[in-house]
């Protein structure tokens, strides 16, 4: 009696709506089991392309930074015990060089010999380094270095001169 | 009586007063200092273009350059310096893996002149390899431990390079330049330039107008002074090594008496010695100034 009961519901159980519903969510759940396991490997993929891509940003930063922004600037205050160097250090003269021009406008002969436009040429350009030094003394002020150069051109102008007024009054 | 103390006493004043006395004075120092890394091969390159300023360059077994860069502004008034340093600006650029630097002077009227003193330091570290060229105007030049081609184009600086296996290149105006130990071939193209050049074992090559040249302990393959007014003197515990042409006017050559007869003409003197043929030549023309070969 009791074994015809069971058979009896196994049967009924099969064959009725309550199964296919239970079938059907039974399914479902198997479904939305395997798509979160899938949402999930998805995610982590994602991760990790992030992750890559962070690396490789880092990486692509530090060697940037290393090989062509990386630069640092440091301002520093500080003091020192010198001599601060005025304007008035320097004295010029041009007396020689004007004198030998108005004695070569009289077209005198040893103005045209070799010797004498060589040291003209000398002359010139140490003239126009004068020039420069002097823009570089403005621009970057009497320190001892350009002074130093200064007094060795004005001397190298003045030594070129001599020879050259001495050719003259010879 | 009063009246002659009073006279000294202003005098004296007037005097430490004048501008012939330098006083000394707390100077402010305001310092920017740049360092960057830079990369450098021997396909590459460096080129440093400074003025006024004071460069120190050495070799290195790393594969970059190490720059260090200080802009100094000096002025008894610490607000000047710090307005100052402005004006002094630089450049670091990079085209086709060459890396150039360069400082230079910009203020904002552009007219107007500084009430201070500005200047600038380098430090740098290159690879060994890495070829460098400096252009320099005022200041100070170091180089040392390179195995790479070095260029120097200077005005008014004072100069030492050391140790370089590879050929220099200098074309100097009134300054001073040391070179010792130098491999390769040594070019110079001088004007009012003192040069002491110390055991070279390639060819050198120089023109000079104005100025000295001394060479010692050397152990060159070929020389070739071509001077105007330019004073030369060769130093060497073995000077019968070499083989010389010499000749200068207006002045004199000395050499050893073992050497023999220097032939005096009117305005000229010469000295010719080459025997053996095998001998490395020495070839030196100058004028006005003296050419001596002496032992050490």
């Amino acid at each position: 009696m009791e074994k015809n009961f069971d058979n009896h519901l196994k049967e009924k159980i099969h064959t009725s709506d309550c199964s296919k519903i239970y079938t059907k969510k039974l399914k479902d759940e198997i479904w939305e089991s395997v798509d979160g396991k899938n949402t999930n490997y998805n995610t982590n993929f994602f991760i990790r392309i992030a992750a890559s891509i962070l690396l490789i940003g880092g990486i692509s930063i530090f060697l940037f930074r290393f090989y062509s922004e990386g630069e640092a600037i440091q301002i520093t205050y500080s003091t020192e015990i010198g001599i601060d160097f005025q304007k008035e250090d320097l004295i010029t003269g041009d007396e020689g060089t004007t004198f030998i021009k108005s004695r070569c406008k009289q077209e005198l002969s040893i103005c045209k010999t070799p010797e004498f436009r060589s040291l003209l040429h000398e002359l010139e350009v140490t003239e126009q380094e004068i020039e420069e030094l002097d823009t570089m003394i403005n621009n970057y002020g009497y320190g001892p270095e350009l002074v130093k150069s200064k007094i060795d051109l004005e001397n190298f102008k003045s030594e070129i001169t001599q020879k050259m007024i001495l050719m003259i009054l010879s | 009586m009063k009246n002659l103390s009073l006279l000294i006493l202003i005098a004296l004043w007037a005097g430490f007063n004048s501008t012939t006395m330098k006083a000394q004075k707390t100077l402010h120092i305001v310092s920017k200092e740049v360092k960057k890394k830079l990369s450098c091969n021997a396909g590459s390159g460096i080129s440093v273009d400074a003025e006024k300023s004071n460069i120190e360059i050495k070799g290195w077994d790393k594969n970059y350059v190490d720059l260090k860069m200080e802009l100094i502004s000096k002025h008894p008034k610490k607000e000047v310096a710090e307005q100052e340093v402005n004006y002094l600006k630089y450049d670091i650029s990079e085209e086709r893996g060459h890396h150039s630097i360069r400082n230079y002077f910009q203020n904002d009227d552009g007219f107007s002149t500084v009430k201070g003193s500005l200047s600038v330091k380098y430090f740098l570290k290159v690879p060994y390899s890495c070829p460098v060229d400096i252009i320099q105007s005022y200041g100070s030049l170091s180089v040392q431990d390179l195995d790479s081609d070095f260029q120097g184009n200077l005005k008014f600086v004072s100069g030492k390079i050391k140790n370089l296996s590879r050929n220099v290149t200098l074309d100097t105006k009134f300054g001073g330049v040391e070179c010792i130990d130098i491999g390769g071939v040594f070019k110079a193209k001088l004007r009012k330039t003192n040069l002491t050049l110390s055991r070279l074992n390639g060819q050198v090559d120089i023109e000079s107008r104005y100025g000295r040249i001394d060479i010692e302990d050397t152990n060159m393959d070929m020389l070739s002074l071509n001077g105007d007014k330019t004073k030369v003197s060769l130093f060497s515990n073995q000077p019968e090594k070499f083989n010389y042409h010499l000749s200068t006017t207006f002045a004199d050559i000395k050499v050893p008496d073992s050497f023999g007869d220097v032939w005096e003409g009117k305005d000229s003197v010469h000295y010719k010695n080459i025997n053996p043929a095998n001998n490395a030549l020495i070839r030196i023309n100058t004028s006005y100034q003296p050419i001596s070969i002496q032992v050490k």
